[in-house]
């Protein structure tokens, strides 16, 4: 009886599907005459599955612009498409359904096929269609004679990709075929292979001077004639398609002008087929625009000259453009990149320079950098006398300021802005002097625009003396004044070995004198007011060997190794050979020199070398590492570091060359002092770094402007 | 700061034959040349690699800054100068392996490198430091 019952209930289901339909509406064509008629004629076929892998029983059915047409069917799905200059996107509907399908004027495309190396075209031919408010749609082409084949295509533009069998697709871009004539698409020979297809998303304009670069990856093709990268240009519309490319893995790279514009795509061909790359290479919008710089020209009545950095990531800059303003102060930069950036505008003669960020965007037309001039005068003194020389301003943005003193010591000139402004001085002397003072001024514009006073006042030690060789004879060498780790001056000495450097503060100095090939040593000094001369001897350096070993014995070959050869500045580095060997090369008279040993894998060794006699430095590396993290801006100042009871180092030396992003430094475990410099002052800190920890120390705080 | 003056051999690696203008392998890596004990008999050198290029046949290969190259194609450097090793190198050709014998740290391995066509800009750099390697032979 069951049985019975779900037998009656199949019949009564087939019923159900026998009596379905399909209703279609179809809209006219726009614009066009065709919309005149009163309708089409729809080719219906009914298909053997709902894929419509296959179809039987094709019928042609009138139908009106607009008017509801229903067709009954108890196929599984319905094949529709249209004759007689319509054209209409093929389509698979399944009974049941309610559809409203747009139409187009038909038109068409011819195309010649030619087999790859002489093979034999396909049997079988499909045109993907695509373009502006059309449903991407799949039509068969039909072979009208040899291997001429002709294609339905809506009239307007179009984009084709042409698969013939199983070669290469083809890609036809911007085709405009119309109804009167079939559109000729030439011959086209077909090849066998993977291709790869991409886009590129920028305005058209933006697309010029673009390559696109399928550059083999080394050793991963299979074909060894094809190694050379691949370079093509993208269309207009920003698409692109490497053809018979072999297999292997690549990298596809978009560059402009040989520069790299995007970031590297990687992309592995496995089979013959079309690979696309997804998504689209996105480019910045070429942007041109005027930099305005106000007053147009600079104080000294010449151009500003205006320098375009990209700022992409710190301290990284890219300089893009440069270039000077005309008369009235307008510089024009043509066609770059959206993006962040940093206008430089600067007056050599003065120093006087500019400094703004500008975030470029399509939109930007205009620029306007106001150099804000600050008239300044003053005057340079040592003593009860005037200092004759260059006065040099720097400020805490990088930006500086030169002055040219009279006999008097007297200046004038401009400022670019308020605030406090380090000091230098290089007297003119008969021997090149650079003094960097402690000092520093604060400008601020008087309301009354008056010339801003400055006064400054160099202490009044002096620091004089001679540098000679072992056996007496004077020699031209430079001369270094340091005081707790900090360069104080420098000068070149005279032909007769002479020197004198003005402006010091009197007490303590470390004093050294170097020549290509010797140096004294760093010396101790008092600079007094009239002080004694000061002799100095160099002598050739000597060397001293020593080795970088494991824990466990074995040599550490490639070890960095920065050190000291006499005074703090005086940094010189070296690398251990394969059997973990190298040498320094240090002062005659040398006793301690501090160090620095790096070698990925290892933590970093501060330590202080003993180099007094010629005996060999064993250095042997420890396993354990914790890590530092300095939290600061990736550019100077940098603080300093020493384990405990070891030298203040600068941190700078820490960081290893090859992997200079992170600031995180891996240390042995122990207890560091970290200072904003040379000297242990607060606010230095101490921190414990245990093996396996990570500690991360801020030091933004002490390097704020 | 002040460095020890130095010579630093840094060509885009690559092997070039000048005399010929036949165009070598570009290796992608720059080094400098210790002469070591190589000018002694049974002395080896070696190259310390101090410039890797990105996605460049030396970095596909996993060379890196800081490797000692000890051996070429298995046999020890014993270039007698920077320009020894640079005419050396001149006979690397496209798609010809190179395999090199690197200490790292304390571990001994070998990086084999495919080197691929020079660029036309790549070439002239690297003629250019090849030029200037033998003008500073020839003033030493």
């Amino acid at each position: 009886m069951l049985t019975a019952h779900l037998l009656l209930a199949v019949v009564l289901a087939q019923a159900a599907t026998d009596s379905e339909s399909l209703s279609i509406q179809l809209l006219p064509p726009r614009d066009v005459k065709l919309s005149a008629q009163s309708g089409a004629t729809l080719i219906v076929e009914e298909c053997l599955d709902a894929e419509c892998r296959a179809t039987q029983h094709l019928r042609e059915v009138p139908v009106r612009w607009n008017e509801p047409l229903t067709l009954p069917s108890s196929a599984a799905a319905l094949r529709i498409s249209t004759v007689e200059g319509v054209w209409l996107a093929p389509t698979i509907a399944t009974p049941g359904q309610s559809l409203i399908l747009r139409s187009w004027p038909m038109a068409s495309v011819d195309v010649e096929l030619e087999g790859d190396r002489g093979e034999s075209a396909p049997s079988k031919v499909l045109l993907r269609v695509s373009g502006e408010d059309l449903p991407d749609a799949e039509v068969q082409c039909r072979q009208t004679e040899g291997q001429r084949w002709t294609c339905r295509v809506p009239a307007g533009r179009v984009d084709l990709r042409l698969q013939a069998g199983d070669f290469v697709p083809h890609y036809f871009w911007g085709v405009a075929p119309t109804a009167a004539a079939p559109e000729s698409l030439g011959k086209l020979r077909l090849r066998r292979g993977a291709s790869i297809i991409g886009r590129i998303v920028a305005a058209e304009r933006d697309l010029r001077d673009l390559r696109v670069h399928l550059v083999p990856k080394a050793g991963r093709t299979s074909d060894s004639a094809e190694r050379e990268p691949l370079i093509i240009a993208p269309n207009h519309r920003g698409t692109f398609q490497f053809v018979g490319v072999s297999i292997g893995a690549y990298d596809v790279v978009v560059t402009r002008k040989d520069e790299p514009v995007t970031g590297r795509v990687s992309i592995s061909a496995t089979e013959p087929r079309e690979y696309a790359i997804e998504p689209a290479f996105e480019m910045a919008a070429q942007v041109s625009f005027d930099i305005l710089v106000s007053p147009p020209v600079a104080p000294s009545g010449k151009q500003w000259q205006i320098r375009l950095d990209r700022t992409r990531a710190e301290p990284h800059l890219e300089t893009v453009a440069k270039g000077q303003s005309d008369a009235s102060g307008v510089w024009t930069v043509d066609a770059v990149p959206e993006g962040r950036y940093l206008v430089s505008v600067d007056d050599p003669t003065s120093g006087i320079r500019q400094r703004k960020d500008l975030e470029l965007t399509a939109r930007t037309s205009v620029v306007h950098v106001p150099v804000d001039l600050i008239s300044v005068r003053g005057e340079v003194v040592a003593g009860d006398h005037g200092v004759r020389g260059t006065l040099k301003l720097s400020y805490s943005d990088g930006s500086s300021l030169k002055f040219t003193t009279d006999d008097d010591g007297r200046f004038e000139g401009h400022a670019t802005r308020e605030g406090t402004w380090r000091v230098e001085v290089m007297p003119d002397r008969e021997v090149i002097q650079l003094l960097r003072t402690r000092k520093s001024v604060e400008i601020k514009r008087r309301d009354d625009g008056a010339p801003v006073a400055i006064r400054i006042e160099l202490p009044e030690g002096r620091l004089h003396g001679k540098v000679a060789d072992e056996q007496g004879r004077p020699v031209t060498a430079f001369v270094y004044v340091n005081r707790a780790g900090r360069g104080l001056a420098s000068a070149k000495t005279a032909p007769d070995g002479t020197f004198e450097i003005i402006g010091l503060e009197p007490g303590p100095v470390s004093v050294e004198a170097n020549t290509r090939t010797e140096e004294s040593g760093a010396i101790e000094w008092e600079v007094e007011k009239e002080g004694r001369e000061l002799r100095l001897t160099v002598a050739s350096n000597r060397k001293v060997r020593g080795s970088v070993r494991s824990p466990e014995g074995a040599p550490i070959a490639g070890a960095l190794i920065r050190y000291f050869g006499g005074a703090i500045g005086d940094l010189r580095e070296t690398s251990s050979n394969p059997q973990g060997g190298f040498s320094l090369t240090v002062p005659k008279s040398a006793g301690y020199v501090s160090a620095v040993v790096l070698v990925p894998g290892f933590p970093v060794r501060i330590t202080r070398l003993d180099v007094r006699s010629s005996a060999a430095i064993d250095i042997i590396l420890g396993r354990a590492i914790g890590k530092l993290l300095l939290t600061q801006r990736r550019v100077p100042p940098w603080p300093a570091i020493r384990p405990a009871g070891g030298e203040l180092v600068p941190l700078r030396l820490l960081m290893d060359p090859s992997s200079f992003k992170a600031l995180q430094f891996d240390l042995e475990p122990g207890v560091y002092t970290i200072c904003p410099g040379l000297a242990v002052t607060p606010p230095c800190v101490d921190r414990e770094i245990e093996r396996g920890s990570e500690v991360t120390v801020d030091t933004r705080a002490w390097f704020e402007p | 700061m002040r460095f020890a003056a130095r010579w630093i051999v840094v060509v885009s690696l690559a092997a070039v034959a000048v005399a010929t203008d036949v165009r070598p392998g570009w290796l992608g890596f720059g080094f400098r040349y210790h002469q070591g004990e190589a000018g002694r008999r049974g002395g080896t050198g070696w190259l310390l690699v101090e410039h890797v290029t990105d996605g460049g046949p030396a970095s596909e290969a996993g060379l890196r800054v800081r490797d000692v190259i000890v051996r070429i194609d298995d046999k020890p450097s014993r270039f007698a100068s920077d320009v020894a090793v640079l005419e050396w190198l001149s006979r690397v050709r496209e798609g010809k392996r190179v395999t090199l014998t690197v200490r790292r740290a304390d571990r001994t391995l070998r990086v084999t490198l495919l080197p691929r066509r020079m660029s036309d800009q790549q070439f002239l750099t690297w003629q250019r430091n090849f030029d200037l390697a033998r003008r500073r032979a020839r003033e030493r």
